[in-house]
């Protein structure tokens, strides 16, 4: 007894769905990058105003000045465990 | 906010950044006339000018600061900025990144704080650049590509060049030694140069102390909570990817060469001393 064979319109229509389940669950989404890192660390710090204006004049790059505190473990911001920084925001 | 995208990318292709503390703050108090805060955020032109909010704040006041103690910086703030002031040049020096030591106002007081704390602070390791400045950090290309991994700090200015490449003890789980590279520019091309920095980057990177939490978890650190999740997945992030040996560093994008590798700059294999030979 002759197979029946599929009509070539499901054929594709099957190779259709395969790809898109492939598509779906082997590639998720943002997979085209690894994340880099946080975010802060990709400015251009600079220790000191006064570098600040030497790049700013350099370069015509406006300034981004952001305060920030250190403070000593057993104050406000205690550190959980000894892997934890006490740098803060 | 710096962990927006369109945040950070912004300031990090237009704008220069300086973490101000206390004691630099109260050095130019008068500057500014008053010191920034914790969490303050200040907008300056190139020439050192405060940029006021185009719009006032919820109470009607055009104001200078920014952040959660003012004005939000948002995208659009950022791009107002960046209309008036472009950048004109891709212009970068070693001297800019270089961690001083200057006399403050107060009496005994020296801004910015030390290497060693901002280190801590960054959550990044530092390098102590001992004699003569090697080539490669005086390429844009290379410190485009390499400075924003490292504190740098000038040790010795004569002697051997050597650059030694440090972790500070804040957040260093036991066992795990300060010292993570000590590199001889003169005996490496730029490209094995920069992959030996890569190197030292990611081996801090897969111990990478995490954010202080406990500051989440006070009271004063309440309305920071928002963002607590995204803050502990980054801070696990860095750390299985830097393990896995494809965290990018600051300005990379998967699957880019080293700029200065593809232009083939720097010196010749084989016409400097190598250590191994």
């Amino acid at each position: 007894m002759k197979t029946p064979s599929l009509p070539v319109a499901s054929c594709r229509s099957i190779r259709l769905l395969l790809g898109c389940f492939l598509a779906v669950f082997a590639c998720p989404a943002g997979a085209a990058d690894p994340p880099a890192v946080r975010g802060a660390d990709e400015l251009f710090w600079v220790p000191t105003l006064e570098q600040a204006l030497d790049m700013g004049k350099a370069t015509g790059r406006p300034l981004f000045l952001m305060g920030y505190s250190l403070v000593p473990n057993g104050s406000t911001y205690t550190k959980l465990g000894s892997d934890y920084c006490t740098g803060v925001f | 906010m710096l962990s927006k995208p369109e945040i950070h990318t912004r300031l990090a292709e237009n704008f220069t950044g300086l973490r101000l503390d206390w004691e630099q703050g109260n050095f130019y108090g008068k500057k500014f006339g008053f010191i920034p805060g914790t969490g303050d955020q200040l907008l300056l032109t190139p020439d050192g000018e405060l940029i006021h909010s185009e719009k006032p704040d919820n109470s009607g006041k055009v104001k200078v600061i920014y952040g959660r103690n003012g004005c939000d910086t948002t995208a659009a703030v950022l791009d107002g900025v960046m209309r008036k002031h472009p950048v004109k040049s891709q212009a970068l020096k070693f001297e800019w990144f270089l961690w001083p030591q200057k006399p403050a106002h107060r009496p005994g007081g020296r801004y910015p704080v030390p290497h060693t704390a901002i280190a801590g602070y960054a959550r990044l390791p530092y390098v102590i650049v001992n004699g003569s400045i090697p080539a490669a950090l005086e390429n844009p290309d290379f410190l485009r590509w390499h400075v924003r991994q490292f504190i740098w700090v000038r040790g010795k200015t004569d002697g051997e060049s050597r650059l030694a490449i440090r972790r500070v003890s804040d957040g260093l789980k036991e066992g795990l030694p300060t010292e993570l590279a000590m590199l001889d520019p003169a005996a490496l091309s730029w490209k094995e140069l920069g992959e030996a920095l890569d190197q030292a980057w990611l081996t801090y990177m897969r111990d990478r102390p995490l954010t202080a939490r406990g500051y989440l978890e006070n009271e004063h650190g309440k309305w920071m909570r928002g963002q607590a999740a995204q803050m502990i997945t980054e801070d696990d992030e860095v750390r299985f990817r830097a393990a896995a040996g494809n965290l990018l560093a600051p300005g990379r994008k998967a699957g880019q060469a080293p700029p200065y590798a593809v232009r083939g700059r720097g010196p010749v294999p084989g016409t400097q001393p190598r250590n191994s030979e």
